[in-house]
């Protein structure tokens, strides 16, 4: 099975370099914050698989970790960092600008 | 498409406001002298001996005497106690050159968020149950004083960020103990175990694991009380 | 996974093991370049936190489990929080940015 485990793991990890593009790309704030995000997710699912796949359980307190922390960064970021820079006036507006900046 | 590319944050520091680059000659003199580094280090990684023999034998042998069974924990907190103080001392001394230079500023936080009190609620109760598993976990796994202080430390941020205040009770000589509560009390063990003539540091087999314990208990306290004072960015 | 249990196992776990560890090894100095390089403060930022993540995970590899829960406490719980609070502390004047009086007295 430890084979299998450390396929995935490099799986993962290759999809960890693909979120790196959109780091790389933005265009705004919260995309490069939100895939540092989901690059902590991705980690957790790596170190469980490590964890199995070394036979080492301490890595499974490593991933507990950094499952628990991974909100405070982005509530770092909601309250202090990041503001639109142009408050949309209502919800249908806040929606539109989102489409627009993704295409 | 227009450059929309983070408007929204500060801090979007242009290339242009960077000074020049150096010249020509200076980039060879700087290629130089890194090759030279490049070529020290190579020289002195390739004459190691293939085989480090370590010192984890000796750590091996000397565990049952530590009062833990984790060689790591033995090591960071017995063997190598003295360097493990100072680096609580250092901390401390971060926090205090932090303070030296500004008042905290002014927080006055956005409206409250009930998605982050809901947050908080579930959160921050799970966050210190982890850090009271990391560092009981010390004592035979992975785990200890800084790894539980920091995840403590990150519940103190999480609680600052969603406007939460120390009350005034709390943020004058309460806060300067529990700061200095590690250094403390691992500098005064160390000193009560020179009474019975060993060493300074030097912890007696028998009430080893207790007295790391306390220690380490005290250190976690400090640790995450300087981390989240950090993040205050000044005096309160 | 029977066709992975035959003599070549061995093989294949020393093959994934080499790319696993290379791939985290050059996406750990590609970040560290990327993050030093990058103009954009916030986008440096972003890296030095994939950065800390990556190492957390070379830690892993490592067999020092110490070590990597350490640098997840420390670079997933207060590093990156306390960049983030700095960049907003080092430009409050932008637009876009919540203006905190600097170093105005709180008591």
């Amino acid at each position: 099975m430890s084979s299998l485990y450390l396929a995935l793991a490099l799986f993962l990890l290759l999809t960890l370099v693909a979120g790196l593009w959109r780091v790389g790309r933005g265009p705004t704030a919260a995309d490069r914050m939100l895939a540092a995000q989901l690059f902590g997710t991705t980690a957790v699912a790596i170190l469980l698989l490590l964890a199995e796949a070394m036979d080492s359980p301490g890595l499974r307190d490593v991933a507990l970790v950094f499952a628990l922390l991974a909100a405070i960064t982005v509530v770092a970021f909601t309250r202090r960092a990041w503001q639109p820079e142009r408050l949309p006036t209502s919800e249908p507006e806040r929606l539109a600008e989102r489409a627009g900046g993704a295409a | 498409m227009p450059d929309t590319r983070s408007t929204s944050v500060p801090g979007t520091v242009r290339a242009r406001a960077l000074p020049a680059g150096p010249g020509p000659t200076a980039r060879l003199i700087l290629l130089l002298l890194l090759a030279a580094v490049l070529v020290g280090l190579a020289t002195a990684v390739l004459s190691l001996p293939p085989v480090a023999p370590g010192l984890g034998a000796v750590v091996t042998e000397h565990l049952p005497a530590s009062g833990v069974e984790h060689p790591v924990t033995a090591v960071l907190l017995n063997f190598r106690g003295y360097d493990t103080l100072l680096e609580l001392a250092v901390l401390w001394l971060a926090l205090l050159a932090v303070w030296s230079l500004t008042p905290a500023p002014l927080a006055h936080e956005p409206t409250a968020n009930p998605m982050l009190a809901a947050l908080n609620q579930l959160l921050a109760p799970l966050m210190i149950l982890v850090a009271g598993y990391l560092l009981w976990n010390g004592g035979h796994a992975p785990g200890g004083a800084f790894q539980a202080g920091a995840v403590l430390g990150a519940t103190g941020v999480l609680l600052h960020l969603s406007g939460r205040r120390l009350p005034r009770a709390v943020d004058g000589w309460p806060l300067r103990l529990a700061l200095l509560l590690g250094v403390a009390l691992f500098s005064l063990i160390g000193l009560a175990v020179m009474a019975g003539g060993a060493p300074f540091l030097t912890y007696p087999p028998a009430s080893a694991g207790g007295l790391i314990l306390a220690i380490e208990a005290a250190a976690t306290l400090s640790i995450a009380a300087t981390l989240a004072a950090l993040f205050l960015g000044g005096r309160p | 996974m029977e066709t992975l249990i035959t003599p070549g196992n061995d093989a294949w776990v020393a093959v994934l093991n080499l790319l696993l560890d290379g791939l985290l090894g050059l996406l750990l100095l590609w970040l560290a370049w990327r993050t030093l390089a990058s103009a954009d403060l916030f986008r440096a930022i972003v890296l030095f936190i994939a950065f800390g993540l990556v190492l957390a995970m070379i830690w892993a590899r490592l067999d020092a489990a110490d070590i990597a829960l350490a640098e997840a406490a420390i670079g997933a719980g207060v590093t990156g929080a306390l960049l983030l609070a700095a960049l907003a502390r080092l430009h409050p004047d932008r637009p876009g940015t919540q203006a905190r009086p600097r170093g105005s007295d709180a008591s």
